[in-house]
This record gives C-alpha cells, structure tokens and sequence, in this order.
C-alpha cells in the first residue's frame, strides 16, 4: 500500500479528500502547504502525490515541478478550482499524471487515483503507453462532464507536445 | 501797295506759306470749336478776313433760286445779318457753279441803283462760293477799300477757297453740333458717375468709363452680352431686365451673371430706367450697375450650401410656422423618418399624420427650446420612438420667424444602448467570473463532498436521505452555473485563423453525437459548402454550435425530434443555423433569450448563460446571433460572419 500526499491549504477540503481516499483503501498524509509537502517527502514514504493548485506560497504547478525535479517517478495528481484551459494547459505542459477539478464526486477522486496507481503497476511491468497519462485522463474527464471544448483544446495542446508534427483532428478522432 | 512793300510787310514766301497754313488750321479748328453754326459762321468769316487781310469779310447764303442772299455772317464791318443782297442772273450763275469772281460792272447790271453806287465806291468786292454738302450754297465776300492787284485777287480767291475746302471738312449740320453738346453734358455726368452706367437708344449706347471698365469692354461695345441667372439658367434674350422696362416703362432692378467682353462672369448689380417722351413711350433707357460677385458669390454660396446641408443632414428637420404651426419645409430625412411624400407633409397642421396618438398635443410650449421624447407612426404602421428638439427662430425684428424641429429617430440608439446594456453586462460578468469560480468551488466541494458521506451513510428511503440528495441535487445546480460562468470568462482561444465554419459545425455536432446521445433526437447535417472561409477562433465557434445544439436538444427532451445544423454562404456572409422542431420560443420570452441568466430552464439545470455567450462570441467576430421562433414551429438561430478576405490560409 503506498501512501498518498494530501496538499490543500484549507483544512476542510484536505480533510475531506483525505476520508475519500482513506474509504477507498489508501494511507494519507495530510500537508497545508508545498513546502509542508516537500519537507515530508524528505522523510515520508509517498507513492502519490494530489495537490491543490492555488494555494499560498508555492503553487501546486510549482510543487509539481520542485517534486518532478527531486522524484521523476512519483506521480502528481492536480486539482483545481475551475476547470479552466489556462489549469488545463498548464498541467499539460508540466507534466502532471492527473487533473481532478471542484467540486468532484468521492468516485472521481478515487477512480483519478485509481488509474495513476493502475498505470505506474502497468510502467513498472514493462507494458508501453501509447497515450500519456493525462490524454486518458482528459477523456475520462469527457465523461464526467468537463466542458467538451476546453478538453478538445487540452486534448490538441498534448499532441502538439507529443507529435509536434501532426494535426489536431487526428487526436480528437483517435 | 507794290508787290515789294507787300512783300516786306508779310515776310518771306515761306513765312507767308507758314503763317498762311497755321491760319488755315486755326481757322478750321475755331469753326469745328464752335458750339452752334452761328458761332461757326461767324468764325469762319473772321478767319476768312485775317487770312485775306481783307477789310471786310461776310458770308452770304444763297436762295435756292440764286435770286438773293443772306448775310449770315460779318467780319470787319457794320453789317448785319439777315441782311438781303440782291443779285442778279450772272451771279447766281457763277456762284450755283462753284466759279469765284471778282465783282465788275456787268455783275451789278439789273440792280437796284443804290445797290450799284454802294458797289462802285468799293476798292475791290470778292465772291467765293462755298459748297457744304447738307447746307444751303454760302459764298464769301471778300471787301477792299481801296483797289488791290489782280496778282493778289487770285492769292486772296485761292485762299478763300482753300478755307472753304479745309473748314467743309471740319464743319457739323446743326443736328450734330446739338447732339455733340448733349453728349458732352452726358459724358460729364457719365464721367463723374462711380457706377457703371448705359444710355441706350435705339441708334446707340453710351458707356462711361466706370462702366467700361465693369464690363471689361473698350469704347462702347455692342452691349449683346451672356446674361445668366445667380444659379447659371441662362436669361432668355427675349426676356431680359432691359427688355422688360422698355416693354412696361417701369424701372427694373436685377442682380444676373454677366459674362464681361473678356469672357470672365461677373455677378452684376443693377437698375434701368426708362426715359419716356411726351407720348410716354421708352425712347431711351440709363441703366446704372456695379460688381457685387465678391458680396454675392459668398451670398449665393452660403444658401446653396445651407440649403443643401439642410436637405442632406442626416437628421429630420422640419420648418414650422409659429402661428397656425403649419408645416413649411422638410428635409429629404423627415420624409424618410415618417414615410410620407413632400406633398403629404408641406402644409399639414397638428395633429400631424405621423403623430402615433393623435389625441396627443405637444407639450406647451414654454422655453425657446424644448426637448421631449415623442411617437411616430409611419403609413405601415410601423412605430418609431423619436426625440423631438424644437427650437425658435428670431425674425429679424426680434418676433418668432419660425419653429424648427429636429427628430431624432431613438430606434437604432434604443437598440444599440440594449446592446451595449448587453455588452457590459456579459463584460462584468466575464470578469467576475474567473475570480468568484474558484472561491465558490471549494466551499461547495465541502459541501458535494461531505454530503455524499452522509448520503452513504443515510438510510435509503428516510425523510433524511431525500433531504440530503436534495442537498446534493442544489449543491450540484450551483456547480453548473459556475461551470458555464467560466464558460463565460474563458481567457483562452481568442487566437483567430481563417478557418472553415463547416469544419468547426462538422467537428461540433461529432462531439455531441460522442458525448450525450439522446435517442430519440436526430442530427442531421446541411452543409452547402465544404469550404466557407471565416477568420476566428475555432474553439469559440464550436462554443456556440454546442450552445445552439445543446438548447435544440434540450427543447425536445420530452418530445424527441431534429436538430437541423446547416452551414452556407451568402455572397460576402458566411451563415450557420442550427434550429429544431421543438415547441418553439414564446413571443414574450424571444427578446429576452441573449440577455445573461435569463432561462427558461432553471429548474432544470440552465444557467441562462449560453446563449450569451454565443451572443457575445458572434459579436466579438463582427457577425450576428439572430433568433426566431413562433410557438408551435420550434425554433432557429442562424449565425451571421463575415467570409474572410484572404480565404482558407
């Protein structure tokens, strides 16, 4: 069982994620801050990492990074408050292994967990991804509801990152 | 007297040539001078008498029978004039042939007696006859005391006649001398006269210099000039000022074009007055005139061009009279405004036909200007709201001249002050949007979030568990109209490209195939043209296309039917429309459907904002969002943008 990093700056709201995870079978720890975060991974064992992105102090975008930059492999799930191109975009273009945006269901949560965890077992197995982490994600996200045209545009950003190359069209219909 | 003594007495014979010629010269010069043919005789027979060194020198006129004469003119000598000369048959003979004699005894042959002694007692009598062409047979009569030398006689007869010859040419009928001094008491009046000035008769017209110089002409000109009126119609020839007062005996006054002998047009200023005779017909006309092109160019200049300001401004403007507030003048843009022809306007008193209410009087009139917002209705019924401005104009003794009232059509401004309404509202909104998302939003993941562990906990079918999927159901409205609010404030995507409408509609309705398929409900897909160019942003197009599809399919939740997306071209405008066969928009509800919240669908999850948002993204692209709907007939909204220039990059 590997332990997930709960970072949000309102206490309520990682309190409440945490429970969700918890029901859902994972060990938590809880941080109010990025930097609360990375003095624990110093120290904690994390196998996840779900951060809040406007928070005060370092930003989850920054923490994403800052985590990125200390551990390749550990997976960050972003959250957002608005399901906006701008978080969209920018979790796209840093890297994130997930995006869960409020106010979400305890089984969005949990299933965005889920599929991270599913797909590190999958990296850590040898079994290549054809997609990345986060075009499965945003296509699930589809599913829930999130705005169709802010996905399509996340959708197309991520192939001009992956296949700078080719066109836009060709992601939205694969 | 010997020839030497004369010849020392005289000079030499080139003197005596000189002298002779100036006397002659003079003596021609003093007869033309002379203001009457008296005076001219007189000057004449005192030329004749220093010229000859006569001691006497008359001029007789002949009878027509050569019977008699008349002395009509004396120089050196008592004589007078009127005197009658007898003569006899010789003489006339001689002097009806031009031949010049000197007086022997056969010439006074058959004379009275006393007429004889006179003649014999005299030295020597010279005849010369004169013949001016016009004028009766006059002769000189040349007088010497004492006998003279035939040598001098024939000097004396050459002279005489020379004179003759010299003053024939110099001399004027009598007529002509009046005239010479009308003209010249006409010409000092024409001189001293500012102004240009004409005197016309039938034979002739005088110029003064003043007038000359107006007319750029030199000497008196043949006075045919170019007459035009001040806006360029050409003066008929039979119909000119001049004509006019020579017809009526009336003074005309007139201000006209007139093209100057130098071929530049000038404005002329003028009055001609007719000179009547006794019988009180025009045998004369004076017309007096100046240059006013400077002061009436700037004149005529000035009304032409308030005149056609007044017919071009954009805004309606009628002239009302004061008194009866009849209608007086109207310009081409209140004929427009009310729909009506200029002969159903000009002259129509309140209540006017385009008043909506004719019941309805204008305010009292209280201040010289006034302002009020007012109905007009044109001949189609239409109604169109107007802002009245009425403003008095003085007269110039001070009194109300007239009323003008100026008509603002209020339409287009109601409308574009509801669009800017529109604007700002959907402008706040975006900008309330982005910052009130995310403090709404996790609150209300608190609330989604706990409520859900109640709901799991909760027992299914007590009054708690509906309370709390109530909670959950609310909770959740309000996470859509955050969602849409964000819609709303996207700050991505303004990047425009020229890009196919057909592809972006295309692209849509595949998404919403994909993402919500409601069964009962069918797309079907229209599209004139694969290519239809427009230049904008792709993902706020596919906005509005889900907007209008989603409303569509939302309209026949409960009924099914078809959702019709269309794309064509219409010349320069690329067009979308997406319409359904649902129950269509109620006729109270239609005006309001692109103002922010408004929605018929609250209860169900409308958040009022899309078709805003369409509204505003179709703006935004310089095209338009329009809607229509009848009860019954479903509805249809059709997008209007312009094709790109450039075409597909």
């Amino acid at each position: 069982v590997k332990r997930v990093l709960v970072i949000d700056d309102e206490r309520v709201i990682r309190d409440l994620m945490r429970e969700i995870l918890e029901r859902a079978g994972h060990e938590t720890l809880g941080a109010g801050t990025a930097e609360e975060a990375l003095a624990l991974l110093e120290d904690e064992e994390v196998g996840l990492v779900v951060s809040d992105i406007v928070m005060p102090g370092l930003t989850g975008l920054e923490l994403l990074e800052e985590v990125h930059a200390r551990r390749p492999d550990l997976p960050v799930i972003l959250v957002t408050g608005a399901g906006t191109y701008e978080n969209l975009s920018q979790a796209v273009s840093r890297g994130a292994d997930g995006l869960v945006i409020k106010p979400f269901s305890h089984a969005d949560l949990q299933s965005a967990v889920a599929s991270v965890f599913e797909r590190a077992r999958l990296r850590a197995n040898g079994v290549p991804l054809s997609k990345s982490a986060l075009a499965a994600e945003l296509e699930t996200g589809r599913g829930r509801q999130w705005d169709p045209v802010v996905v399509d545009a996340a959708l197309a950003d991520l192939d001009q990152l992956i296949h700078p190359n080719t066109q836009t069209q060709e992601v939205q219909d694969s | 007297m010997n020839v030497s003594a004369t010849a020392a007495a005289f000079g030499t014979a080139e003197e005596r040539m000189q002298r002779t010629e100036r006397q002659l010269i003079d003596a021609a010069l003093a007869v033309n001078e002379a203001s009457t043919l008296e005076e001219a005789l007189e000057a004449l027979a005192v030329s004749a008498r220093q010229l000859v060194v006569a001691d006497r020198v008359s001029i007789l006129e002949w009878d027509p029978d050569f019977g008699a004469a008349t002395l009509v003119a004396s120089a050196g000598g008592e004589r007078t004039r009127g005197v009658r000369i007898p003569s006899n048959e010789l003489n006339s003979r001689l002097i009806a042939r031009g031949e010049s004699f000197v007086v022997g005894k056969e010439h006074i042959e058959g004379l009275p007696d006393d007429v004889g002694e006179r003649v014999r007692a005299m030295g020597t009598l010279l005849c010369v006859p004169l013949n001016f062409s016009g004028l009766p047979t006059v002769s000189f009569q040349a007088i010497w005391h004492e006998p003279i030398g035939a040598q001098v006689c024939e000097l004396a007869m050459s002279k005489l006649r020379l004179l003759g010859r010299l003053t024939r040419v110099a001399f004027r009928t009598e007529n002509e001398r009046a005239r010479a001094r009308e003209d010249a008491r006409l010409s000092a009046v024409l001189e001293a006269f500012p102004d240009g000035l004409v005197v016309r008769t039938p034979e002739r017209a005088i110029v003064n210099p003043a007038g000359r110089e107006l007319l750029a002409a030199t000497g008196d000109p043949p006075l045919k000039i170019g007459l035009r009126e001040l806006d360029g119609t050409p003066v008929p020839e039979d119909d000119t000022p001049l004509l006019r007062a020579i017809r009526t005996g009336e003074p005309q006054s007139y201000v006209l074009r007139v093209t100057r002998y130098d071929g530049v047009e000038r404005i002329h200023e003028g009055r001609i007055a007719p000179v009547l005779d006794e019988t009180g017909s025009v045998f004369a006309t004076v017309t007096a005139f100046r240059d006013v092109t400077e002061a009436q160019e700037e004149k005529f200049v000035t009304e032409q061009f308030l005149e056609r300001l007044f017919e071009a401004l954009p805004t309606a403007v009628a002239v009302v009279d004061p008194e009866t507030r009849e209608i007086k003048s109207v310009n081409r843009a209140f004929l427009e405004l009310v729909g009506l022809d200029e002969e159903h306007v000009l002259g129509q008193a309140p209540p006017y036909p385009w008043w909506a209410d004719p019941t309805k009087d204008v305010p009292a009139r209280t201040e010289p200007t006034m302002r009020w917002e007012w109905v007009y209705r044109k001949p189609d019924g239409t109604q169109v709201p107007v802002e009245l401005v009425r403003t008095q104009v003085q007269g110039t003794s001070g009194d109300v001249a007239a009323i003008v009232v100026i008509a603002n059509d209020l339409s287009e401004r109601r409308a574009f002050e509801q669009r800017l309404i529109q604007s700002g509202k959907l402008a706040s909104i975006g900008q309330l949007a982005a910052g009130v998302a995310h403090e709404i939003n996790n609150p209300l993941f608190a609330i989604l979030g706990l409520v859900e562990f109640l709901i799991i906990d909760a027992e299914r079918g007590t009054k708690a568990f509906e309370r709390l999927e109530l909670i959950q159901s609310t909770a959740l409205e309000i996470k859509e109209i955050v969602r849409a609010l964000l819609d709303f404030a996207r700050e991505h995507s303004d990047e425009r490209a020229v890009i196919s409408l057909t592809d972006v509609a295309a692209q849509t309705v595949e998404l919403m195939r994909r993402t919500s398929a409601a069964k009962q409900i069918e797309i079907v897909e229209r599209y004139a043209e694969a290519v239809v160019p427009v230049e904008a942003s792709a993902n706020q197009l596919k906005q509005i296309f889900v907007n209008l599809i989603s409303n569509a399919k939302q309209a026949m939740k409960l009924t099914g039917g078809t959702v019709t997306v269309e794309v064509g071209r219409d010349g320069d405008v690329a067009w979308a429309e997406v319409r359904d066969t649902g129950p269509g928009i109620a006729p109270e509800v239609l005006p309001h459907i692109f103002e922010p919240f408004f929605t018929t669908r609250r209860d169900v999850g409308g958040t009022g904002l899309g078709l805003s948002v369409s509204f505003g993204i179709a703006e935004a692209h310089g095209g338009s969002l329009v809607a229509a709907s009848s009860v019954g007939n479903g509805a249809s909204f059709r997008l209007r943008l312009p094709i790109a220039p450039e075409g597909l990059a």
